[in-house]
């Protein structure tokens, strides 16, 4: 082993934890039922212990497990990325100390949450295009398992069949993008590699016949992360995926491995050379295709799961538009925005999807067990006001309301559209995601009108039990997540702008900042 | 030139690739698709591609059966009741080949088997244990998780599910003025609206 330990620490706690879990599940429930998810809480914690201590060290740091290559970096990208997703999985374990998702599997529910949780920090550790496609195979296989995890549904098997095809070709296509790359960049010469900077240094200094097979690869790379980025039109397994699976793995799924994927392809991009290859420009068209047409169908929905899904969808374009103006102008302040929406997703999205989880799980013994349309909830909030402020205050911050989570990353995305030297193109820029929030207000807040309606008389809502302690906490967590990141920016910031000037970094070495060919 | 190591791994690719195509039993076609995928790799090692190997050996005989694993459990629950009473075996015969390739790899890395200087087995110790490491560890997990996922999506829930779908009661249709020919349980709970 070379190099410091300890960044193996988070992905090596994890590991041990997808084993461990596994092994000893069985023991611990028959002990406690709740045990498993304070067991899995504790992975977690410790896992952010050591990304924090990772933190405090003279960044990047480079790890080899074996021999002399370089495997692992970790830069403040890969920390902030870790955080992220540390967070989520906590607070998803937590959530399942109490709740009975996980029941008649638990021994598989949690190393496979383990298993994507790994995959995530994986991509944000990985230094080479190899590593990061097999850590980003190591999330997806484990959503593979998670999305049909309730298997007696016919409708959680369907939704995790169409997940399974679509995103299994969409890895294919990214593997084949990046061998393009790898054999362009010279891959059966001695020596050659797939680590991020050498491949940029090498796709840097080429001209035009030979960097044809190189547009092949970014092509090949873009669709294939972008079925898992639930880019339009690449995004129809989102709300069936996100729907039928179990709240917990939605709250997941939504809150960090969908952006998670945005992030790998964002690091696959920036070996090209960004002054020959438009990514910028690129990812802008996908983005604001992706922002209108999410919006548009999360519209039509009234089945509360589907509209959450489907209102995932623009939250992709928002960050993608961020990382678009950042690479195609060069302002690191859309960086800023998208990452911060990044970290805001989390706690929102995560919110959101637990505070329905926990709405179904109390209604799991009425008439309206299974129930998700928004008329038959009407009044939730008089029997559940934990989880109808949750998810109030969730759909608020992804609606860009401020001072919550999600007005900062929008702002930050609108105010790099606004810096456009070109007034007219800047201010259409900045209508496109103002409008786009706008829009999203269409469907937010009649979900909010439903909860606070007055329940029917002698109604199932009306006598519906009220939410366990243990159910609300990690609600009252992400609310509180929400509203301190939305009055306290800089917190956020503080792991955002490190992983900003990192990618400022990294794509300035392809030469693009301050060139702005287009 | 092709030795006649590269004469046999292209025989196996052949051989175990029209099996795959050939056998009715899926899990069989799947396993033979697998070895079909590490004589191929076996066969760029011997071209002198070292990390083409390493690739088709982790990509393919490794992502891509746990893909289809994932695939015929969703669809074929006997392959899957099958791969259960068979878990032990299974797992025990995967650990042994894991640990006896994983083992030779590296002494001959290592220079300990006295292989590393003479043959090329050098260099693919070399691609896989100092260019690779962290990729055999993830994948190695990755398998694990599949396995695990695979045994998951099966057995009693599939079994429910061969026999009456559950879904939702939905006392919405109740109040729905056309909801009377949609209420067997086979139905689409939810309206696909967009």
């Amino acid at each position: 082993m070379k190099g410091l330990a300890l960044a193996l620490a988070p992905l090596g706690t994890l590991f041990v934890g997808v084993l461990f879990a596994h092994v000893v599940d069985e023991p611990l429930r028959r002990r406690e039922p709740s045990l498993p998810g304070i067991v899995a809480s504790l992975f977690f914690a410790i896992t952010l212990l050591f990304t924090w201590q990772l933190s405090t060290r003279e960044l990047p740091i480079d790890y080899q497990l074996v021999g002399s290559n370089v495997e692992l970096v970790i830069t403040e990208l890969g920390i902030f990325v870790a955080v992220a997703a540390t967070l989520a999985g906590l607070l998803v374990s937590i959530y399942t100390i109490a709740s009975d998702e996980h029941a008649g599997g638990s021994e598989v529910y949690f190393p496979l949450v383990f298993a994507l949780v790994a995959g995530v920090i994986g991509i944000g550790f990985a230094n080479d295009l190899f590593t990061l496609y097999v850590f980003f195979e190591l999330m997806a296989v484990a959503t593979y398992a998670l999305v049909p995890f309730d298997v007696g549904r016919a409708e959680a098997v369907e939704a995790g069949f169409k997940y399974l095809v679509m995103n299994a070709v969409g890895a294919v296509l990214a593997i084949f993008g990046i061998s393009l790359i790898f054999t362009t960049a010279g891959g059966t010469d001695a020596g050659a590699t797939l680590a991020l900077g050498e491949l940029q240094t090498q796709l840097a200094g080429m001209t035009e016949p030979e960097i044809y097979p190189v547009y092949a690869g970014l092509l090949f790379i873009t669709i294939g992360f972008g079925v898992k980025s639930a880019l339009v039109p690449l995004h129809t397994w989102v709300p069936d995926a996100y729907s039928e699976a179990p709240s917990g793995i939605s709250a997941l799924l939504a809150g960090i491995a969908t952006p998670a994927a945005v992030i790998a392809m964002i690091k696959c991009l920036a070996v090209f050379p960004l002054d020959t290859v438009p990514v910028g420009l690129m990812l802008m068209v996908f983005a604001v295709v992706t922002m209108t047409v999410g919006n548009l169908l999360a519209l039509q929905q009234s089945d509360v799961k589907r509209l959450l899904a489907y209102s995932s969808i623009p939250h992709i374009g928002y960050v993608l538009f961020g990382f678009g103006i950042g690479f195609h102008y060069g302002f690191d302040i859309a960086f800023d925005g998208a990452l911060f929406h990044i970290l805001a997703n989390v706690f929102m999205k995560g919110g959101a999807f637990l505070a329905v989880g926990v709405v179904l799980y109390q209604l799991r013994n009425t008439e309206l067990a299974g129930v998700r349309d928004l008329e038959s909830l009407e009044g939730i909030a008089y029997r559940m006001p934990v989880a109808a402020v949750t998810l109030s205050v969730a759909v608020l911050a992804l609606a860009g309301v401020p001072p919550l989570a999600g007005f900062w990353g929008k702002l930050f995305i609108v105010l790099g559209a606004a810096r456009v030297s070109d007034v007219g193109v800047g201010a259409l820029l900045a209508l496109i995601v103002i409008g786009n929030s706008f829009l999203s207000l269409g469907y937010y807040l009649p979900l909010i009108k439903h909860m606070v309606a007055r329940p029917d008389e002698g109604g199932v809502i009306e006598s519906v039990q009220r939410a366990p302690t243990m159910l609300a906490l990690p609600l009252a967590l992400a609310t509180l997540a929400m509203i301190l990141l939305g009055i306290l920016p800089a917190l956020g910031l503080e792991i955002v702008h490190p992983a900003v000037n990192y990618l400022v970094e990294l794509a300035g070495t392809a030469g693009f900042l301050g060139v702005m060919p287009w | 030139m092709v030795t006649l190591a590269g004469w046999a791994s292209l025989g196996g690719v052949v051989i175990f690739a029209a099996l795959a195509v050939i056998l009715s039993d899926m899990l069989k076609s799947i396993l033979s698709l697998t070895i079909a995928s590490v004589s191929l790799a076996a066969y760029f090692y011997l071209l002198g591609a070292p990390y083409a190997a390493v690739f088709e050996a982790i990509v393919a005989a490794g992502l891509i059966t746990v893909l289809f694993l994932f695939m015929v459990s969703l669809t074929d629950t006997s392959v899957v009741e099958r791969l259960e009473s068979r878990k032990a075996t299974l797992v025990g015969v995967f650990a042994l080949a894991f640990i006896a390739v994983a083992g030779f790899l590296w002494l001959s890395y290592f220079g300990e088997l006295g292989v590393a200087a003479q043959s090329n087995f050098g260099d693919f110790g070399e691609a896989l244990w100092t260019g690779r490491s962290i990729d055999v560890l993830a994948v190695t997990i990755l398998i694990f998780v599949g396995v695990i996922g695979s045994m998951r999506l099966t057995t009693a829930g599939m079994e429910a599910l061969d026999e009456e779908p559950e879904t939702w009661e939905e006392p919405s249709a109740e109040s729905e003025a056309g909801g009377s020919a949609g209420t067997s349980s086979d139905d689409e709970p939810q309206e696909e609206v967009a």
